[in-house]
């Protein structure tokens, strides 16, 4: 019988395949399916990132915190909050919150978006430079829940009854589903397909 | 029984088959035409690894059980713990943002921290982890949602915005929590999980 040896996706120990039968085969070590793609990979991340560039519109635009200072309340919104620091000199901090919670989603969007299309396309010269940019999102990931992050602390540190309180905004929860949403589309994409013309082996 | 032969890999980035030569001591061997990451140094200690996943998991333990943050406002004094921001949200009635917080920031990198711990305890004693491969899979695929590192920073922005009106005192439980992002992030750079199925304590060899 043809065998194949081959490391699994997932927990990466040496499997073999059966390459005359078919069906499902599953992993004898950690039982993940076992196969070459991960099936209907494109229309499925193209949904997640459709839907995440809709939510990033209100996720930018809805308060994302709800201040009560004082008997005042202000409502801010991510670019506004970068705004407020910025104006009091911290501009280090400020560029750290813009860059991750406006620039990073909307970097991971784009770059999503565009590995779909090249895929689609295949212009063999970028393949390198795709799967660098592949890297490049899948790290910059995580880094745009610092906001999530900001705001439970605020909520939890700021609770001094009519003084001061601290509430996240709607813009919060949208902008949560945006950082969840491009991570699965993220995971969802599979790197394999930036190289499928390419019928190699060494 | 057909031989496997280890040294022929496929990459999982790009499915491109190769031959990988061993890798020397504190070298990557990369993927021939994606660059991916493939393998490290093929051997090393796994002493390393364990001591710092261990004190990062001792330091989360303190980092739980001791004050976090405290802020001083009109002369109250708001004590807070590092569960307490996913609580707060809880008490408000924002359960999707209180889950979310409490599982990428504590519960994600507790899960990670531990089962590493019991994976390498166990093939530090030359046996098979029980459900080996499950317990690995598990590890890799909390990754992306282990956040403790993006919470720490959260921690700076918030105290920024805070000093502007009020004093913020970190307690134990935060220079804990800043110990076991350093620690773990130690571990994690020493270890390379997807060879463990191969380390020479195992007789067995990669076979289940
Ligand atoms: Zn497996
Ligand atoms: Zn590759």
């Amino acid at each position: 019988m043809n065998t194949t040896p081959f490391t699994c996706d997932e927990c990466g120990l040496q499997c073999r395949t059966h390459e005359a039968t078919g069906g499902t085969q599953r992993c004898p070590h950690c039982h993940a399916r076992i196969e070459r793609r991960k099936p209907g990979s494109a229309q499925r991340t193209a949904a997640l990132l459709i839907a995440a560039g809709i939510l990033y519109i209100p996720a930018n635009l809805l308060p994302i915190f709800e201040v009560q200072l004082l008997g005042r309340t202000s409502n801010d919104t991510i670019l506004e909050g970068v705004a407020q620091l910025i104006a009091s000199g911290m501009w280090m901090i400020g560029a750290v919150v813009f860059i991750a919670s406006i620039a990073v989603p909307l970097l991971k969007i784009l770059g999503i978006g565009t590995l779909l299309l090249a895929s689609r396309f295949k212009p063999d010269s970028t393949r390198l430079g795709r799967a660098r940019l592949f890297r490049v999102v899948e790290a910059i990931g995580p880094w745009s829940m610092i906001d999530i992050f900001v705001v439970s602390l605020m909520v939890s540190l700021v609770r001094f009854g009519t003084l001061a309180t601290f509430a996240p905004g709607p813009g919060a929860v949208c902008f949560a589903c945006v950082v969840i949403l491009t991570m699965l589309a993220v995971r969802g994409f599979d790197p394999r397909t930036i190289w499928d013309p390419v019928e190699e082996k060494v | 029984m057909v031989k496997i032969d280890h040294s022929v890999v496929r990459c999982t980035s790009c499915d491109g088959w190769q031959q990988l030569p061993p890798v020397p001591p504190s070298h990557r061997a990369r993927c021939y035409r994606c660059r991916a990451l493939l393998q490290r140094s093929k051997h090393p200690s796994l002493d390393v690894p364990l001591a710092l996943s261990l004190a990062a998991l001792i330091a989360l333990a303190i980092a739980n059980g001791t004050p976090f943050l405290s802020l001083e406002y009109a002369g109250i004094r708001q004590s807070n713990f590092l569960v307490t921001g996913a609580m707060a949200l809880w008490q408000d009635d924002h359960f999707f943002l209180s889950l979310l917080v409490a599982f990428t920031g504590i519960l994600a990198p507790a899960t990670q921290i531990s089962l590493v711990c019991y994976l390498l305890l166990s093939i530090r004693r030359g046996r098979l982890p029980w459900k080996f491969g499950r317990t690995l899979r598990l590890v890799t695929a909390l990754g992306p949602w282990s956040m403790a590192g993006v919470y720490l920073i959260g921690v700076f922005v918030a105290s920024a915005k805070l000093g502007q009106f009020a004093a913020l005192v970190e307690g134990t439980g935060f220079y804990a929590f800043v110990a076991m992002v350093l620690l773990w992030t130690a571990s994690s750079a020493t270890l390379d999980p997807r060879a463990l199925g191969r380390r020479p304590e195992l007789n067995a060899g990669g076979a289940p």
